[in-house]
């Protein structure tokens, strides 16, 4: 067979052709609700995998909170607005804490509020330049002893951070013991009020400060403990240092609106 | 897609839906499964026509979607069973010479039936180069393959295909 003869084949091969029923506009329907189906499969396929990955980072997230004590009570979350540019040096200690805003503190629910509302509008006095990005608070009453937690985020010059206030009602345990177990404790100090102070701090293995903690025992009785870290608590991202200074942090311990009603 | 490109690929789709057809009967064998091969690479080209660096050479681009739906298709699993042994006309033709038609018929059904004997690519390469009548480097665009394959393969779908059609042609005259 030449190539003469396969032309001619194939020519032949396509003679009986039948009629064509070509409709574009029909085409170019299937071809638009085509288009319409891929680009809302891509959609919802982008919003899986973003569950997905949202679903899956936030247990690793949560983790790092290990601090946090949420076996019980309500936990009060406020978010306040955006951050300021520069991180200050220590700041000088005022005379006295300030007035407590008027929120009620006689309920449960208003103890988180009130304490939730304290710290955003303290923190920044204490730690000037600082913006509180949000509070979450922890009560737990139904365990002895009871005590509130709060989670204050906050962003300063350097980045995002966090820092711990745990309050302790007045229990029988020895106030310093669970504090020491946890950080390497200086010697406690007396205070002429009666009140006694310790501070701490955590390491890596490199002998590098990773946490620094304030412990104040109150005059009643009840331990309010603040702790600073040198990560930030969410992402768990490196911090040059820790975020407080040791002055910041015994005036927040020492602040007596913070307590358990 | 802009009305004004929507027009020229309605253009296109019209003017070449037919040959497109052909095209694919030849490398199919069956003229449903054109008809579909042809709408399928419509509806692909239909999805790229925005891109406008081919646009000068579409019916070439045309012929490489149909080839490679082609392909695929032929790639999955119920399709590679499948064998036709051709279509029996519904209605006598009383217009015609049945001596003389009766050849064309078996000349025509001959080179038809041993073309799906030959593999794919190489039945591809001779489709495209003795009925589109590209030239090898237009034929190597559409397989996406060297001008070197392109010839290879033809010189081997043209061995491939007189071995059937040989076959064939005996196989004819033991039956009679």
């Amino acid at each position: 067979m030449s190539e003469a003869d396969l032309r001619e084949g194939l020519r032949a091969a396509v003679g009986d052709e039948p009629p064509l029923n070509f409709d574009p506009d029909e085409l170019i329907r299937r071809a638009q609700h085509e288009r319409k189906r891929r680009r809302a499969f891509v959609a919802v396929a982008v919003v899986t995998l973003a569950l997905t990955g949202t679903v899956l980072s936030l247990p690793g997230a949560l983790d790092r909170r290990a601090v946090v004590d949420a076996a019980g009570g309500p936990v009060l979350t406020t978010t306040a607005s955006p951050a300021p540019t520069s991180r200050p040096e220590a700041a000088s200690l005022p005379a006295t804490a300030p007035p407590p805003p008027s929120a009620t503190r006689s309920t449960t629910g208003g103890v988180a509020s009130f304490v939730s509302g304290y710290l955003t509008s303290r923190f920044p006095e204490v730690v000037p330049g600082s913006k509180v990005t949000a509070v979450e608070v922890s009560e737990v009453s139904a365990e002895q002893p009871a005590h509130i937690s709060a989670v204050v985020r906050f962003v300063d010059g350097v980045g995002e951070s966090g820092l711990v206030v745990r309050v302790t009602a007045p229990s029988a345990r020895p106030p310093f013991d669970r504090f020491c177990d946890e950080f390497e404790c200086d010697d406690p100090q007396r205070w002429n009020d009666g009140t006694r102070l310790v501070s701490g701090t955590t390491a890596d293995q490199t002998s590098v400060v990773v946490s620094r903690a304030v412990a104040h025992l109150r005059a009643d009785g009840a331990v309010v403990q603040v702790t600073a870290y040198r990560y930030d608590l969410g992402a768990g991202s490196k911090l040059p240092e820790v975020a407080l200074t040791v002055d910041q942090l015994v005036r927040l311990a020492t602040d007596p609106n913070l307590a358990v009603p | 897609m802009r009305e004004a490109e929507e027009r020229g690929f309605r253009e296109f789709a019209v003017s070449h839906a037919a040959s497109l057809r052909r095209t694919a009967y030849l490398f199919c064998g069956d003229w449903h499964m054109a008809e579909d091969l042809m709408q399928a690479s419509l509806l692909k080209l239909y999805q790229a026509w925005h891109r406008i660096e081919w646009r000068d050479t579409a019916s070439g681009y045309a012929r490489k979607v149909l080839l490679r739906t082609w392909l695929d298709e032929k790639r999955r699993p119920w399709r590679r069973a499948e064998r036709r042994d051709g279509e029996l006309p519904d209605v006598a033709d009383a217009t015609a010479d049945p001596e003389r038609e009766g050849e064309r018929l078996w000349a025509r059904d001959l080179v038809h039936a041993a073309l799906l004997r030959v593999p794919p690519r190489q039945r591809a390469a001779l489709v495209l180069r003795y009925f589109e009548d590209l030239s090898v480097s237009e034929v190597a665009v559409a397989m996406g393959c060297t001008e070197g394959t392109v010839k290879s393969q033809t010189a081997r779908g043209l061995v491939a295909l007189r071995a059937a059609v040989e076959e064939l042609e005996r196989g004819a005259v033991v039956a009679s």
